[in-house]
């Protein structure tokens, strides 16, 4: 599950990172990196489904 | 016609027969640059006194009885990623102010190596990180995007400010802009073209190679870049011909799922005019298509925040603000997502070359639709559904990158708009003469080599 991210969250990220954005930009960031991530993490279902037809695949040979 | 209107095959033929002088090929381009660009601004900058001294010597060449090269006195251009010796590498963005380059890439030498004569650096997207190129228009309607990101090189070749130009391509930007400007542009296989001295957008994935008016000239510049190691441009002449038995999927998922009318029945067109020639038409299933687009953005966000780790952290306010907020982004973006997006780019790599044990070679647009508005930021479908720019404009062609896989793109009419219709053909690895083939085809039922843009003149 992928958070929502908020500006205090991205200050965070950002300072680990050791980048500094300035407090205008945290809101369209962490707006951004939750839609990114969770584009990206449909992928994550596509693997398991991936996984599961392997496992249905087997189950048939078996 | 013009000499800036001759396509490389034809000017190099009259050059050869000491017909046409390089000097007046040369001034006939520089001339039309001036003519048109400051309204279409697909240079960002222009080499006009070097490429007159250099056209010099090539007459002096020409007159001498030397050998000469495949492109000896052609004027060709290169997108502003790409180094040459004592020049700045804009990359068209404020971060590279001050740049000189202190060496030439290996592309350039090779080019400069054949005889070519560089007319100067074309606009890209800012990093080559877009589909748009703002500071370009599109010939063909000004208030219109040339598409991206070698959006400058796809203009000056299309109004004949170069014969020819280099692009890059990382989810796209050779052929979008080609397909939107109506020239010819080629994605090689990864790895073909070297890469040395070009700026990177994301090291997986990017590839560069030329952008032309004519597949005959893409197969030569091809040929150029490769350093010579294969005659694309004599195969391609001795073997266009005979496309029997050849195998052309079509396929029945995805790739025409989200289509403008006028692209799918000019397409339709071009598949029925390829069946006549004997090429078979094979309906086919194209495997993992939904993990395209997420992959393409978990590897190209996060490979790029790398490319910029400095500049980000050094000079923020230098980016153009839709860069800018990629590269923060990405740099924010957790390894885990990456990885999962590298996971997925194997499986593609493993599942689409299964695909082509079945078919030669895919049909498939380029661009699901015509060159936006400048301004433009999403498209309307008829179903409601609104789609931003940048997406409809990469879905159709990141396939082919996330692979590493070769796709030309090949100009086939102009839409009711007045803007350029395309056709995209994708092969396997190392595909690149069958795909010069099909392409040559293509542009032949279609009318053959396609006119320059005569808008070009009016802002």
């Amino acid at each position: 599950m992928i958070p929502t991210y908020t500006p205090e969250l991205i200050t965070e990220l950002a300072r680990r990172q050791m980048l500094h954005l300035p407090e205008e930009r945290l809101e369209l960031i962490a707006a951004t990196l939750t839609h990114v991530r969770t584009f990206i993490a449909t992928l994550d279902a596509t693997t398991q489904t991936s996984i599961l037809n392997k496992e249905a695949d087997l189950d048939e040979t078996l | 016609m013009k000499p800036f209107e001759l396509s490389i095959s034809e000017a190099a033929n009259l050059i050869s027969k000491k017909e046409l002088s390089p000097v007046e090929l040369v001034n006939s381009v520089l001339d039309r640059v001036e003519e048109v660009d400051s309204n279409i601004g697909a240079y960002a900058l222009l080499t006009a006194d070097q490429a007159r001294k250099d056209a010099k010597l090539a007459e002096q060449k020409v007159l001498d009885g030397n050998p000469l090269g495949a492109l000896h006195g052609i004027p060709f251009a290169l997108k502003d990623l790409i180094d040459v010796d004592g020049l700045p590498t804009s990359a068209s963005s404020r971060v590279q102010e001050g740049h000189v380059a202190q060496s030439s890439a290996t592309v350039t030498q090779w080019l400069q190596e054949a005889g070519g004569i560089l007319t100067g650096k074309t606009h890209t997207h800012e990093f080559a990180f877009g589909l748009t190129t703002p500071q370009t228009g599109n010939p063909w309607h000004f208030d219109h995007t040339p598409g991206g990101s070698s959006g400058g090189s796809a203009a000056a070749v299309a109004y004949g400010g170069a014969l020819a130009a280099i692009g890059t391509d990382t989810g796209g930007s050779i052929r979008v802009p080609a397909a939107l400007c109506g020239v010819v542009g080629l994605k090689p296989t990864r790895g073909l073209v070297p890469l040395q001295g070009i700026l990177p957008l994301a090291k997986s994935l990017d590839t560069v190679g030329p952008i032309t008016r004519t597949v005959g000239d893409a197969a030569l510049m091809l040929e150029v870049i490769t350093g010579g190691s294969k005659a694309y441009a004599a195969a391609l002449g001795a073997s266009s011909q005979e496309l029997s038995g050849i195998k052309l999927g079509v396929p029945i998922n995805y790739f025409y799922d989200q289509l403008d009318s006028e692209i799918e029945q000019a397409l339709h067109n071009l598949q029925k005019s390829l069946a006549d020639t004997g090429i078979e038409l094979v309906e086919i299933s194209v495997p993992l298509t939904e993990t395209i687009m997420p992959s393409q953005w978990g590897i190209m966000l996060a490979e790029a925040a790398r490319v910029h780790y400095e500049n980000i952290r050094s000079k923020p306010d230098h980016f153009g603000e839709d860069v800018r907020l990629l590269v923060e982004t990405g740099s924010l973006l957790p390894a885990q997502d990456y990885l999962m997006a590298k996971e997925a780019q194997a499986r593609l790599q493993k599942g689409w070359p299964s695909m082509f044990e079945h078919v030669d070679a895919l049909i498939v647009p380029t661009v699901p639709t015509v060159a936006a508005r400048r301004d433009q930021d999403v498209f309307d479908w008829p179903n409601g559904i609104q789609e931003p720019v940048v997406e409809a404009y990469v879905r159709l062609n990141a396939g082919a990158n996330l692979t590493g896989i070769p796709a030309i793109t090949v100009p086939i009419g102009m839409h009711s708009t007045g803007l350029p219709l395309a056709a995209q053909f994708i092969g396997p690895n190392h595909s690149e003469m069958l795909l010069l083939r099909i392409g040559k085809a293509a542009e032949s039922l279609t009318g053959g080599a396609k006119p320059l843009a005569q808008n070009a003149q009016i802002s």
